[in-house]
């Protein structure tokens, strides 16, 4: 030091930045492992969640991204590594029937049920679950170790040429912005301050909505969650904005000016469009976000069910919030769809389970007896439209001159009436002591009684009285308008009545949709479709009375189905009746099944 | 030989041996007299006392701020202002601090040398070293005091809103100390061979800044290995290296992140030591350096 003072410095600042550079380096490998982590976790939940990692590619696109073989190579790798774990409830593959990789069900959220009693909410303090705490510990040791590095090594190479499409905006400060057309970071325009900017950005966006200059919000939004890609808050108040603000203004789009997008897989006018847009963003939200229930129950309830009235998908993103951790009254939408889409055996079961763990709670003790009640209403529909066969072949049977057969037959038609009738008996009485049993009446077992007496009456010829009485009952309760205003057209239509102006618009405006959708077919997923006025169904080009499976929305094979390929939304959406092939096999799908006839 | 470096665990015990070593050589060699002088010096400093006002204001200030936004009232309840309170004040403490820490830097030394007491210091049995490094220890005082007392504002700011102890604030404040202290060493570097403050004042900003863009390096890096021409090889290979010597400021923007926490986030308790240890590092690098420059002033 005394002989080379400056030697040894230049040494020591050498070793000094060195040393720095090094641990730099090991830094810097701990934030490509982060990222490498968080991409695993979004993959799995994709692939739990939407059935898929990636949408369907083809051509270049699919030898360009690189998504599935990485996660195909992770999945094997953890398959060696990660340490056995008992398969649970929710980690089987509903579209196989086999678990889902090790990997998918060690970064599955372990829910413990609610997280909160009825009446409190606030996520904060709630304690993560101690097994979920450890299976991430573990998850995070494989995505850094040694034994993954080739993949990282892969996954850092992929990110930076822009190759993974699953890729979004969580992976990272400087990597968020590879995937947009500029060579930098904008984020590091902001010197590290881009959640701050991404706050300024959103209370611009506050400012327009009081304004009321929605075209502003939008793009506006978009960049507070580019900068900001775990801004939760700005996706869930964002697609509030599109789905209900946005639309409140606008009028609805007559169903024969509605055009069929494939990408959305429904008859979309300017009001659906924003519901899309909001459901987007929700999911780009999940993407980024993959273990935040409130995405999940705002893209499910809010959007699916409440607006685009998907009672489908939305049991889908609910079933998936109840897997996170959630607040209690997710379950109950969960349930409230489940019973929406004809599940009413799983709708039930839900609230008894949620009953035992709110015990007394007011809308799961009205809810079990309703769906009990549905159930047998549905069963008694079952028979009745058995019965209808049987007197159907009875008549023809007489007709052919075979006495004997025909009576049996009316006799078995007599043996299911009476089945149906005590059916309906015991849906009634339930009804009935729901009604009764609540303090102000409930609603929805009144709107049940009637329409079952007015079915009664349509069927003994006193349509009027029907009518008379489904009008009535669709004033005095307003969630079954739609349904006795559908009723009323049928009634009409069968016992050749006179219908009111506005009845006449609605059949009018049915009648030109689908004359429209008669005109013109429709391709879908490289398939033609055509509409058949006479059958009121979609057919799949080739179709000519091939043997079908029935499939409706509370069909297990449907989910299963839907999971697997998720292009079948793609066909059901086409409208309530829709016959396609399938890997060979012909499905007949009908959305309005048992309650949508009398 | 890159996994090895990046996860090896004797590599990481080395490391942690140096840092003690580090730590141990400061405390001993430290005279406290000189350290805790220049922190009282520090404390009557006005422009000081003016940022730690500024940051006050913003940070009550950010209170205020949300309070105007609009109440979705719908069925989700929504963190929006405790988020934005969140990232203004960590924002403020970062851009406040970080003044104060180049400030307080690149003023000791040509304060002491303009006003001459260095001369009298200097004059004592003390080396050069050992006044040095009083001073940058005197230095990192002021810094952790303000970044303590700004941070226990917040908490208070936060702690109104949301009645839950900020346990993520304190590893956010943790991580923030050392991107000062990085800033703070190469700052006091340059302070050390000026006689005037403005020079390592906005030298220390020039840090700050581009400490905070050498990622751009690495787009640089990357548009060279697709590149035949060889001058952009060359520039590709100096941008390397200056990517990898250069320290980079955006690892501590993890401060930002474990603020908002999020349930798919992963554990945060290998990267926080990791990145203390990168801070201590360039700062004794930057400590070295400033020695290295201060010993052959003529005094």
């Amino acid at each position: 030091m005394k002989r080379f003072p400056n030697l040894v410095l230049a040494i020591l600042v050498a070793i000094g930045l060195a040393l720095g550079a090094l641990q730099g380096y090991r830094v810097r490998n701990l934030r490509e492992a982060d990222a490498f982590y968080r991409w695993l976790v979004t993959a799995s939940t994709q692939l739990r969640v939407f059935g898929s990692i990636t949408p369907e590619l083809e051509g270049e696109e699919a030898e360009k991204y690189m998504d599935r073989d990485l996660f195909d190579r992770a999945v094997a790798k953890a398959d060696e590594v990660l340490p056995d774990i008992p398969v649970m409830d929710g980690d089987i593959d509903d579209a196989t029937g086999t678990p889902y990789p090790k990997l998918v069900r060690y970064t599955r959220t372990l829910s413990t049920g609610s997280h909160t009693v009825e009446g409190e909410s606030g996520s904060a303090a709630v304690a993560a679950n101690p097994e979920q705490v450890k299976r991430d510990a573990e998850v995070w040791r494989f995505a850094r170790s040694a034994s993954l590095a080739p993949e990282r090594a892969d996954f850092t190479r992929f990110l930076r040429d822009k190759r993974l499409a699953t890729a979004g905006a969580q992976i990272g400060v400087a990597d968020i912005y590879r995937n947009q057309e500029t060579p930098v970071s904008i984020g590091q325009m902001f010197l590290g301050f881009r959640k701050l900017a991404a706050g300024l950005i959103w209370i611009e966006v506050d400012e327009a909505f009081h304004k009321g200059e929605m075209q502003r919000m939008v793009p506006l939004m978009r960049t507070t969650v580019l900068l900001d890609p775990n801004f939760v808050d700005a996706y869930l108040i964002g697609a509030w904005h599109l789905a209900y603000n946005l639309t409140a203004q606008m009028p609805d789009t007559p169903g024969y000016l509605k055009e069929y997008v494939p990408e959305f897989g429904a008859w979309v006018g300017n009001k659906e469009r924003a519901y899309f847009a909001a459901a987007n963003f929700l999911k780009d939200g999940i993407r980024n976000n993959p273990r935040d229930y409130r995405l999940y129950f705002d893209l499910g309830y809010a959007v699916y069910a409440e607006k685009l009235n998907d009672h489908m998908n939305a049991v889908t993103y609910l079933t998936e919030a109840t897997k996170q951790r959630h607040e209690s009254w997710v379950r109950r939408m969960l349930y409230h769809s489940l019973q929406a889409t004809g599940q009413f055996e799983e709708a039930r079961a839900g609230w008894e389970d949620y009953l035992r763990a709110n015990p007394g709670h007011p809308v799961a003790q009205r809810m079990i007896p309703t769906n009990t009640a549905l159930m047998k209403e549905r069963d008694a529909e079952a028979l009745d439209a058995q019965a209808q066969k049987l007197l159907t072949q009875a008549a023809q049977a007489r007709a052919d001159g075979q006495e004997a057969q025909a009576a049996q037959l009316e006799r078995q038609a007599g043996e299911l009436e009476k089945q149906r009738e005590a059916l309906l008996d015991e849906a009634r009485a339930i009804y009935t002591d729901l009604n009764a049993n609540t303090a102000e009446g409930d609603e929805f077992a009144q709107a049940r009684l009637w329409r079952m007496q007015a079915i009664e009456l349509h069927k003994q010829g006193r349509t009027l009285e029907a009518l008379a009485l489904l009008r009535q009952a669709r004033m005095e309760v307003s969630r079954f308008f739609h349904e006795a205003s559908d009723l009323i057209i049928r009634m009409c239509i069968e016992a050749d009545l006179p219908l009111n102006l506005s009845e006449r618009k609605r059949l009018l405006e049915v009648e030109r949709m689908k004359e429209a959708w008669a005109e013109k077919p429709v391709e879908v997923a490289g398939r033609r479709f055509d509409f058949s006025l006479a059958e009121d169904t979609w057919h799949q080009a080739g179709y000519a009375d091939q043997e079908t499976i029935t499939l409706t929305p509370a069909t297990r094979d449907l989910a299963a189905l839907r999971k697997n390929r998720p292009v079948i939304d793609q066909f059901i959406g086409l409208g309530d009746n829709v016959v396609f092939e399938l890997d060979g096999q012909w499905y007949e799908f009908h959305k309005q099944n048992l309650f949508g006839n009398i | 030989m890159s996994i090895w470096l990046a996860s090896n665990p004797w590599l990481t015990s080395l490391y942690g041996v140096i840092v003690l070593a580090i730590l141990a050589s400061v405390a001993y060699f430290t005279p406290w007299s000189i350290a805790l002088f220049t922190f009282r010096e520090g404390l009557r400093k006005k422009t000081l006392i003016g940022f730690l006002i500024l940051s006050i204001l913003v940070i009550f200030g950010s209170m205020f701020m949300t309070a105007m936004m609009y109440d979705t009232g719908g069925t989700v309840a929504t963190d929006v202002d405790v988020k934005l309170i969140k990232d203004i004040c960590i924002t403020a403490i970062s851009i406040f601090g970080v003044l104060i820490a180049i400030f307080i830097s690149a003023s000791v030394v040509p304060t002491e040398i303009e006003n001459k007491v260095v001369y009298t210091v200097l004059s004592k049995p003390i080396r050069r070293f050992q006044y040095l490094l009083g001073k940058f220890v005197g230095v990192q005082i002021i810094v952790l005091v303000n970044l303590l007392l700004m941070g226990v504002l917040f908490s208070i700011a936060l702690y109104v809103k949301e009645p839950i102890f900020p346990r993520m604030l304190l590893y956010a404040i943790f991580l923030t100390y050392f991107e000062f202290l990085i800033v703070s060493a190469f700052t006091f570097a340059v302070a050390a061979a000026s006689t005037s403050a403005v020079l390592p004042t906005i030298a220390g900003l020039f840090i700050y800044i581009t400490g905070n863009l050498t990622q751009y390096l690495e787009s640089v890096v990357n548009r060279s290995e697709v590149s035949e021409n060889a001058a952009d090889k060359a520039l590709g290979g100096l941008a390397w290296v200056l990517r990898n010597t250069l320290p980079d400021l955006q690892y501590f923007s993890l401060k930002t992140q474990i603020l908002g926490l999020q349930i798919n986030d992963t554990p945060k308790d290998i990267q926080i030591p990791n990145l203390a240890v990168y801070g201590i590092l360039y700062a004794l690098a930057g400590y070295i350096i400033a020695y290295w420059v201060f010993r052959r002033k003529e005094l």
